[in-house]
């Protein structure tokens, strides 16, 4: 049974498994209720809005700096100027690439 | 390991002087802020996410911003969108969590993650959201439609069967495999 939910049984063929993402909710508090059938959908799914969105951002940091790879330096860059990615804000900053910071013009572009 | 505090000054000094903490006390409330310092703690590695489908939702978007030019991705900036979804999960749980429990329920739902994403400020989410899980709520109720009807097949035979025998003794599959978020497929 689980292997087919690992699949992606009931979200689509190439959704983020359930599985994986109860596992992820457990691990984020000590005393994290139960989980109801539905919800894990609805991560999934933010999930992917979660990464396009931030992927758009990065891609427009990429397209300012006139390059056609998307670095992670990009991704942090487009982290730091959106307030709502705050709560990656470690993540991004936790190892030896230095973030590349954005001129003031630049984030005024990202500012949408 | 690795000091959040010092890197987090660190940001703030390179993001010219915005400085989050401060600039966040005044829109977002006391929990919400406890809440981030809880990811402070959070320890990477713990169950990745599979880097085949986030290359695949990062590649397709990717398709879609610039559809005329191939856009490449460097590794590194895959595991940071892996890393990055990882962290949304715990601080979007985290957050339905409370919610759920400020409810006196016990087991978090769909709405609660709803509620979550609103109050983590990202209501532009809500009505994709929600156009998927109505999708799958469809799906579902056809599903369940059908194995309620096998049911009463099954049950029906087994009543001819042995007429004294209740059908009592079966478990009702269905209501546990919803909260398992499997089901008898």
């Amino acid at each position: 049974m689980y292997s087919r939910i690992l699949a992606g049984g009931r979200t689509g063929p190439h959704s983020l498994p359930l599985a994986r993402i109860k596992k992820i909710m457990k691990k984020s508090g000590d005393n994290v209720n139960m989980i109801s059938g539905e919800a894990p959908i609805v991560f999934s799914k933010a999930c992917e809005l979660l990464i396009e969105e931030l992927t758009r951002r990065s891609w427009m940091v990429a397209m300012q700096r006139k390059r056609r790879t998307l670095h992670k330096e990009d991704v942090v860059s487009a982290v730091i100027a959106t307030d709502i990615f705050d709560f990656l804000v470690n993540l991004v900053s936790e190892d030896s690439t230095t973030p590349i910071d954005l001129t003031p013009v630049e984030r005024e572009k990202l500012e949408f | 390991m690795i000091s959040t505090s010092s890197r987090t000054r660190k940001a703030e000094t390179m993001a010219g002087n915005k400085t989050l903490e401060t600039h966040k006390d005044e829109r977002v409330s006391a929990t919400t802020d406890s809440r981030k310092k809880e990811m402070d703690k959070v320890i990477p590695e713990a169950g990745e996410l599979p880097r085949a489908i986030v290359r695949r939702v990062v590649k397709d978007k990717l398709s879609q911003c610039s559809p005329d030019c191939d856009m490449s991705v460097h590794k590194e900036s895959l595991l940071a969108f892996s890393e990055s979804a990882r962290i949304f999960i715990h601080y979007l749980s985290a957050t339905a969590n409370d919610i759920c429990r400020e409810s006196k329920r016990q087991t978090i739902n769909a709405d609660d993650v709803l509620k979550a994403l609103e109050e983590i400020e990202f209501p532009e989410f809500l009505k994709p959201l929600k156009a998927s899980l109505d999708e799958f709520r469809q799906k579902n109720a056809g599903k369940k439609a059908k194995v309620a009807k096998e049911k009463e097949v099954k049950k029906r035979k087994m009543e001819e069967k042995a007429p004294q025998k209740s059908g009592g003794g079966e478990r009702d599959e269905e209501e546990e495999g919803d909260q398992d978020g499997t089901g008898d497929d």
